[in-house]
């Protein structure tokens, strides 16, 4: 090992290689670069040149000092040097001190880092290194003891940081069990967070000899979010007040980290920024959540912080809202309660845990809310015991009644004058009242206030200074209807109704559900029920680990007495997490007892103080020296070509060629790759395939040979007379035979027109191939029917039954005469009906269809237009036009070419048709 | 020197070629040669032919029936008339074909053996229009059949000039027009002309002393007239010369013009001791104005009134 300044060769010996690099460079210069060869024509005219033409070529000085360079990277490449900072540690063993409480979560990656550096430089050095964690273990730690630097970076490698806080007590205690001749130096990695142990620590570390703090800088000090605060928000939803601290000292500035509320799935339900103002410790957010929102909240933690500290885990407290509904108390109301409880359950049923009991029995229990639904008065005895619960967030809602028309405890929340008062009863001038609006401090004021809620008799509060404040509903004259006072931490809510329809029509109105909701939301969760621990302990259910993740509890866990759960403090043994059982979990965090945590002060007084970032400047140098040796071959590489005159002549053809077929590979390959799941097709028939990559028409095989020879001939015909005339060029037609095994419609949608010459003795299509026609026409394809021998058929005298029956089986739409002005006489020539060999049967088509843009699917005639179309090969005319002549022949090829351009571009023609229309509109 | 797929390419080139470049060769040198105008063509002369040429004096040597008896009815002398004499000439074409044809410095750039054959072809074209008898000489210069006329005569010599081409063999040919060829008929060489000036001397001697007037035609590759190379280069000669290397090649340029233009001038001269004519023409140029050129110094040669 060599150090050069900053730099410190791990293979020196390489080095020694760099001494024949002059002999490289010699060897280079006399070497003049590679002959490039050239067969050249007038090669005689460059024989027996003068010597001063001569002068041999040499390796010019820039490729020289390229290979020099090339050269001199590898080798110092192989060198391996590593960039360090110096730090001047001493030469005695190093004792290496990471703290991995909580505090440590924050930055672990860095801190990881900082101390693999150090401990890879040690074993450079071959230092002897001693490894202490200051985190508890759940096993007392053995002693401690120098050994070689790599089986200190073999337990780094494990460590992780811990939910719990260091004890440096401890820790100093196993430090001072280690036996060190002379002097060492010592490394503190710390999270920067105070403990008790801090100061023996720090001494015990002075003891050994200098000492070096390596810890994050102000900006990364670890956050701490204490349980957040659930309340009511303004606008009736849940208001969750977070407060976020941070552990620092000195000048600190503004950060916003982020606190989230997540599901028990880890979906994010909320996120809130919680500014700390600069030179602040506090910041203070709230989420705004409504209530069925807030009731799943599962845990809160801070954004990019993942720690034991900054996670607080939600438990039922979040969201069980167990509710009494007193029946009775223990000795005082006698009187059946259940029927006054009715309305109230069905209130309440729905969204909440809700008990019925007497007192005694609903009191043994955690309760958030309590119903006395019909009034009575609360025993002296039991006076003390619900003030309690009350104080400590209880929420007692009571209902006015025969039994509570007066003064009756002091657990109401304001004086009632003695006797009631009722509307509308046989003695009285007065109506019941209906709802006024609600107050604005009242927690129901965004509820829309029914008119038919109405109130025949009520219990009157005796009017106070603050009555108006503690109103929460009131009637139309302002007599308060519901009126509600804190006593410490909980509510006591009365409704000056009873909770039956007896007084008023409230509880038979929505609003009551509402109401009673709304009272539920404003209650506080109750913790787990301790009793329902077995034997007065919670079991783990799942635990935190350092970085605020939720684990399967470890072996060394162990269940937390339900007793005195407020005193646990996290620790290996009690880790932050979740106890009891999985429908009653306890949530043990560990963030309540880092409320007071100072930032760490005491520091060993003449340390050097390092932070990551600095640490982490060590770095290996040899694979950018390789890299760039090997950059620099492959340049060298390219200048060799270059000077060889082996590069390629690119000429622009060449590369549009290239870019070309670059553009069609990615065009081949990108569908290919979105259709590989796709299962393998079925490869095409030739026929299929030729059909499709060729326009043409096709003709069905009648099976006659005659008749299917005129058609062949016909069609070929009339696809010449296409490409002469038309810009439809066509393949030569196609023969469908309807009787073959693979007929489908997928084999006929090719053709654009399907001819279909029907004769006496047409056999009736099979089922496939019926259904395949059907669906091709369904498709848009288009057939046309021609029946010369049953001409009649298609008018009324039903001689020609055979196209009548062919007919029958397909899905053939209802059909009309062609109108005179069909799209067909016009969608190239300007034709008179659809002449063929004969003239007179009439054409019929789709009638009206509204399918395929109106183009008629079927052309029906029997005019035996392939007859007029056919020529034979010699250009003869097959059969005679009746009775026009050559020049009907023509029409026919007119009639031929309608039909055909009619089947390609459908209605495109069929605004000629409106024409006249459209004229006369223009003109007006 | 050639590697086995260049010669794979250059076989598979040659039946291509074969089969399909003659119509495109043939086409492009009929482009070509449509575009020359054709310029008279007549011997200038009195003499068996179609055309009318003069009125003259009948003499004692003329016979009877060649009196125009129209013409001599308008005055007092009996009137002969005389036709132009409408000669064919007999022209020899040869198109060098040894491999230093077969080059071009670019890619872009025809090699110089096609645009020989274009050249030749092109105007073997405008030759036969003008009613001329062609000869087509081997690469050795041994004339292939006796004077043939009208279109399959270009047919043919563009097929033998592709077969030619195409079944070229590396081994240099040193032409020795060993057989005579007709009397004052015209010989068209079409070369790049870089063999030694001795050579080319020669072969002008053999074919003057037959009597035949010739023209030269060299076509250079644009590489050969400005060595456009550099560094240091092992320049092979094409025709078994031999290799040399160059060791900045840009240096030797200066040389090498000097040499290049020596060649051409002795070239030029050797054509003009012998009444002969010399064009140059670059592949990079397009071949029109060569033709047009060359075209104009033959019609300007042969026989005249």
């Amino acid at each position: 090992m060599l150090s050069l300044g900053a730099f410190t060769f791990m293979a020196p010996a390489v080095l020694i290689a760099a001494a024949v690099l002059p002999l490289v460079w010699l060897l280079l210069r006399l070497t003049p670069p590679a002959v490039r060869r050239l067969d050249f024509p007038a090669a005689r005219l460059l024989f027996n040149l003068e010597k001063t033409e001569r002068t041999p070529a040499r390796t010019p000085p820039w490729l020289l000092i390229l290979r020099m360079g090339l050269l001199a990277l590898a080798i110092l490449g192989l060198a391996d040097p590593v960039l360090t900072a110096d730090r001047g540690e001493g030469s005695g063993p190093l004792v290496m001190v990471v703290d991995n409480g909580w505090a440590s979560a924050t930055q672990w990656d860095a801190r990881v880092k900082a101390a693999r550096n150090l401990l890879e430089r040690a074993d450079r050095r071959q230092q002897q290194v001693a490894f202490l964690t200051t985190a508890p273990g759940a096993e007392p730690p053995g002693a401690l003891q120098l050994e070689p630097a790599r089986e200190a970076l073999a337990q780094i490698t494990e460590l992780e940081p811990q939910p719990w806080p260091a004890d440096r007590a401890a820790a100093a205690k196993q430090l001072r069990t280690l036996k060190i001749d002379g002097a060492a130096s010592a490394i503190w990695i710390t999270d920067g967070v105070a403990t008790d142990g801090d100061r023996e620590l720090t001494d015990a570390l002075e003891a050994l000899g200098r000492v070096s703090i390596v810890e994050a800088n102000d900006a990364n000090m670890p956050l701490v979010l204490p349980p957040p605060q659930r309340g009511l928000a303004q606008n009736g939803g849940n208001r969750i007040n977070v407060r976020v601290k941070r552990i620092a000292a000195g000048d600190l500035p503004a950060i916003a980290p982020t606190a989230r509320a997540l599901d028990p799935q880890g979906q994010v339900l909320s996120r809130t920024n919680v500014s700390i103002e600069r030179g602040q410790l506090v910041g203070e957010a709230a989420f705004d959540l409504p209530p069925e929102l807030a009731n799943r909240i599962a845990r809160f933690d801070i954004e990019g912080q993942a720690s034991a500290g900054a996670t607080v885990l939600a438990d039922a407290r979040w969201q069980r809202r167990p509710v009494g509904v007193a029946s009775t108390t223990s000795n005082g109301i006698s009187a059946p309660l259940l029927e006054d409880a009715y309305y109230i359950h069905q209130a309440l049923d729905p969204f909440a845990e809700v008990r019925s009991g007497t007192l005694d029995e609903l009191m043994a229990r955690p309760l958030s809310v309590l119903f006395m639904a019909s009034g009575g008065k609360i025993l002296d005895a039991e006076l003390p015991r619900m003030q309690e619960w009350v104080e400590k967030g209880g929420v007692l809602v009571r209902f006015a009644g025969p039994r509570l028309d007066s003064n009756v405890d002091s657990l109401l929340p304001v004086r009632l004058r003695s006797g009631g008062r009722s509307f509308g009863g046989a003695l009285s001038w007065e109506q019941p009242v209906a709802l006024g609006a609600f107050p604005d401090n009242s927690p129901f004021k965004d509820m829309t206030v029914p008119d038919d809620v109405t109130v025949r008799t009520q219990v009157l509060a005796e009017p106070t200074p603050d009555l108006a404040a503690k109103t929460w509903a009131r009637l139309g004259d302002g007599t308060p209807l519901v009126t509600a006072e804190r006593r410490g931490e909980g509510w006591v809510i009365l409704f000056h109704v009873t909770a039956t329809p007896e007084w008023s029509a409230l509880p038979l109105s929505g609003l009551f559900v509402d109401m009673m909701r709304r009272t539920i939301d404003m209650s506080t969760g109750v913790a787990g029920d301790a009793g329902a621990a077995l034997d007065g302990v919670l079991a783990p259910l799942s635990l935190m680990d350092g970085r605020g993740r939720l684990q399967q509890p470890g072996p060394t866990a162990k269940p937390l007495a339900a007793r005195n759960l407020t005193e646990i403090k996290a620790g290996p043994e009690t880790p932050p997490g979740l106890y009891g059982s999985p429908a009653n979990s306890f949530a043990f965090n560990l963030s309540p007892e880092l409320v007071n945590v100072e930032p760490l002060r005491a520091l060993p007084r003449d340390a050097t103080h390092l932070n990551f970032e600095g640490l982490a400047r060590e770095r290996a140098m040899k694979p950018w020296l390789l890299s760039a040796a090997l950059a620099l071959l492959i340049v060298d590489l390219i200048v060799s070509f270059v000077l060889r005159g082996l590069t390629p002549e690119v000429s622009v053809t060449r590369l549009r060629n290239a870019t070309g077929a670059i553009v069609l590979l990615a065009l081949l390959l990108a569908p290919s790759s979105g259709h590989a799941a796709e299962a393998p097709r079925k490869p095409l028939d030739s026929t299929t395939s030729s059909a499709i990559l060729e326009t043409r028409l096709a003709y069905v095989v009648s099976g006659r040979s005659d008749i299917d020879k005129i058609c062949e001939a016909g069609l070929r015909t009339l696809t010449q007379v296409l490409s002469g005339r038309t810009s439809a060029e066509m393949a030569p037609p196609a023969a469908v035979d309807l009787n073959a095994g693979n007929i489908s419609a997928d084999t006929l949608t090719p053709y654009p027109v399907l001819y279909w010459r029907i004769t006496g003795d047409s056999a009736k299509p099979s089922a496939a191939a019926a259904a395949a026609i059907s669906t091709y026409l369904h498709r848009g394809g288009m057939v046309v029917f021609d029946s010369p021998e049953q001409a009649g058929a298609i008018g009324a005298n039903g001689s020609g039954q055979k196209l009548e029956d062919i007919l029958r089986t397909i899905d053939i739409p209802p059909l009309v005469n062609m109108a005179p002005d069909h799209v067909l006489t016009r969608s190239f020539y300007l034709t008179q009906g659809l002449p063929g060999r004969f003239v007179d049967s009439p054409v019929l088509v789709e009638r009206g269809s509204t399918a395929n843009d109106g183009v008629s699917s079927v052309i029906i005639g029997g005019n035996d237009w392939a007859s007029a179309w056919a020529r034979e090969t010699s250009g003869l005319p097959m059969f005679a036009a009746v009775p026009g002549g050559e020049q009907q022949r023509e029409l026919a090829y007119r009639a031929g070419v309608n039909m055909v351009m009619y089947a390609l571009t459908g209605n495109y023609k069929s605004d000629q048709v409106h024409l006249p229309a459209i004229r006369q509109r223009l003109t007006q | 020197m050639a590697t086995a797929p260049e010669t794979a390419h250059r076989l598979r080139t040659a039946a291509d070629a074969a089969a399909a470049a003659l119509p495109p060769l043939l086409v492009q040198a009929q482009r070509i040669a449509a575009t020359v105008t054709l310029g008279s063509h007549g011997r200038r002369r009195a003499g068996p032919g179609e055309s009318f040429w003069q009125f003259r004096p009948y003499s004692r040597d003329d016979t009877p029936a060649s009196i125009d008896w129209r013409q001599t009815a308008k005055f007092d002398t009996v009137f002969v008339r005389d036709r132009e004499w409408v000669a064919a000439q007999t022209v020899a074409l040869w198109c060098d074909m040894s491999p230093s044809m077969d080059y071009s410095s670019k890619r872009n750039l025809p090699t110089k053996a096609e645009r020989a054959a274009v050249l030749t072809i092109a105007l073997a074209e405008l030759l036969l229009e003008g009613g001329e008898r062609l000869i087509r000489l081997s690469p050795t210069g041994v004339p292939q059949r006796s004077a043939a006329s009208g279109r399959i005569a270009v047919a043919q010599l563009a097929n033998a000039l592709v077969t030619e081409m195409s079944a070229q063999s590396k081994t240099p040919v040193h032409p020795q027009f060993p057989t005579p060829l007709p009397r004052h008929a015209a010989v068209v060489l079409v070369s790049d002309f870089l063999a030694p000036l001795d050579e080319i001397a020669a072969n002008i001697k053999t074919l003057s002393r037959q009597g035949a007037t010739g023209h030269l035609l060299q076509v250079l590759d644009p590489a050969e007239e400005s060595l456009p190379f550099k560094g240091r280069i092992r320049f092979t000669g094409m025709e078994a010369e031999g290799t040399t290397i160059v060791e900045r090649t840009e240096d030797a340029r200066a040389t090498y013009m000097t040499r290049i233009a020596a060649q051409k001038d002795g070239l030029r001269e050797l054509a003009g001791r012998a009444g002969w004519s010399y064009a140059l023409h670059h592949t990079d140029r397009s071949p029109q104005a060569s033709l047009a050129a060359l075209h104009q110094a033959m019609t300007g040669f042969g026989p005249r009134g």
